[in-house]
């Protein structure tokens, strides 16, 4: 008996662990009446905990509009504090470049002047940058370092690149992201 | 609901798309837990919890070409959830029984796999559970499905109807294919 019962314990671990096991049980799990239900009230926490959640969406874009707004600045008055060209905060405030593109000492700057956590900055610039991994490189105006000049000596059209290559450039990397995101972190401490 | 059109209010409208497969799956994922395996309430809740969301980040990311595919993937996210918090009641089981306490404390669980899985480190259960797995595929597939379904609290009526074969006597068949396999597992020296 005692060995049955072990049986029966060691199978339930089997089973958990190994998907093919169960890959042909999705019917009868899905299709029986289970007694036990939620209550509304657990349902409507769970709606609700999981629509706060995932409504949410910080970019970077997000959030400096909203220190902005906070501080009841516009982008003129920013960049005149943060010394750096408009068509780049522009395309900061609209998530169309990568955040790393920018140095570091700049974006020093722009968080704290703007009084941003640093947590809350990587957490956004972490989000942005996977939304802009994901477009087609031609709608990615941040395809080069702001800190070349010649990206920012036309503001009207060379600020916004229409790349046509397919390769990937270094800050488009996720490792690269983590070393600009540590260093940052080092010198706002 | 069918699978595409949860993915399409998903990607249309979140909320919406949330609310379709919140409707569509949690109740019964949320019963399974408690009825399968036997998890508390607030425990299931949890469980049911990290799936959606784990789904909602996943699923727009995901391609399924049928009803079934896409059925499989929810519960393989909500499986890893469900193994998770096995595991993590089985340790606390097992912490509460070295302070004596496993009388009074005695959970909705009871795992006592002493035999089997005592104090073995993760690699070596890893192999026990291979082993089992390979005694589980010597036996005949009607035997296996068998053990595999009734461990999870379905009765001999759903088992049978699932398997669409006639319940009488599917309890003795049951400890029929418990018995092979303990053999198989002491002819193997996997079990004294």
């Amino acid at each position: 008996m005692k060995n049955q019962d072990t049986i029966d314990k060691a199978i339930k671990l089997l089973y958990l662990s190994d998907n093919e096991l169960s890959s042909n049980h999705t019917d009868v799990i899905f299709n029986k009446e289970y007694k036990t239900k939620m209550s509304d009230k657990q349902k409507q926490r769970m709606l609700m905990q999981l629509k706060q959640e995932h409504s949410a969406v910080h970019t970077f874009g997000n959030v400096l509009t909203q220190a902005m707004e906070a501080k009841k600045w516009d982008v003129q008055s920013l960049i005149e504090k943060v010394h750096v060209p408009l068509s780049v905060m522009e395309n900061l405030l609209t998530d169309k470049i990568y955040a790393n593109t920018v140095p570091v000492g700049f974006m020093k700057n722009i968080l704290s002047i703007l009084e941003i956590p640093f947590d809350e900055a990587a957490s956004a610039i972490r989000e942005s940058f996977d939304s802009l991994k994901v477009q087609p490189s031609y709608n990615v105006a941040g395809a080069r370092p702001m800190a070349r000049k010649s990206n920012h000596r036309k503001t009207n059209s060379s600020a916004v690149r229409i790349g046509n290559s397919k390769t990937k450039a270094l800050f488009e990397n996720e490792e690269a992201l983590n070393k600009y995101l540590n260093h940052l972190e080092q010198i706002m401490e | 609901m069918i699978y595409t059109n949860i993915l399409k209010l998903l990607d249309e409208d979140r909320n919406a798309g949330l609310e379709a497969l919140f409707n569509n799956y949690a109740d019964k994922l949320y019963g399974y837990a408690i009825e399968g395996w036997n998890f508390s309430e607030d425990d299931a809740w949890d469980l049911v919890y990290q799936t959606f969301d784990k789904l909602l980040v996943k699923l727009p990311e995901c391609s399924f070409s049928n009803q079934s595919q896409f059925e499989g993937y929810i519960f393989q996210v909500f499986k890893s959830y469900l193994q998770k918090g096995y595991r993590k009641k089985k340790k606390e089981k097992e912490r509460l029984e070295i302070v004596s306490l496993d009388e009074v404390c005695e959970t909705s669980i009871s795992f006592d796999d002493s035999d089997f899985f005592t104090d073995e480190p993760e690699k070596e259960q890893n192999i026990q559970l291979e082993a089992l797995n390979s005694a589980l595929s010597e036996l005949k597939e009607l035997d296996k499905q068998i053990l595999l379904l009734r461990v999870q609290n379905f009765s001999y009526d759903k088992i049978a109807n699932f398997l669409k074969i006639e319940n009488n006597q599917l309890k003795v068949k049951h400890h029929r294919a418990k018995e092979k396999l303990i053999k198989i597992l002491k002819t193997k020296q996997i079990l004294k």
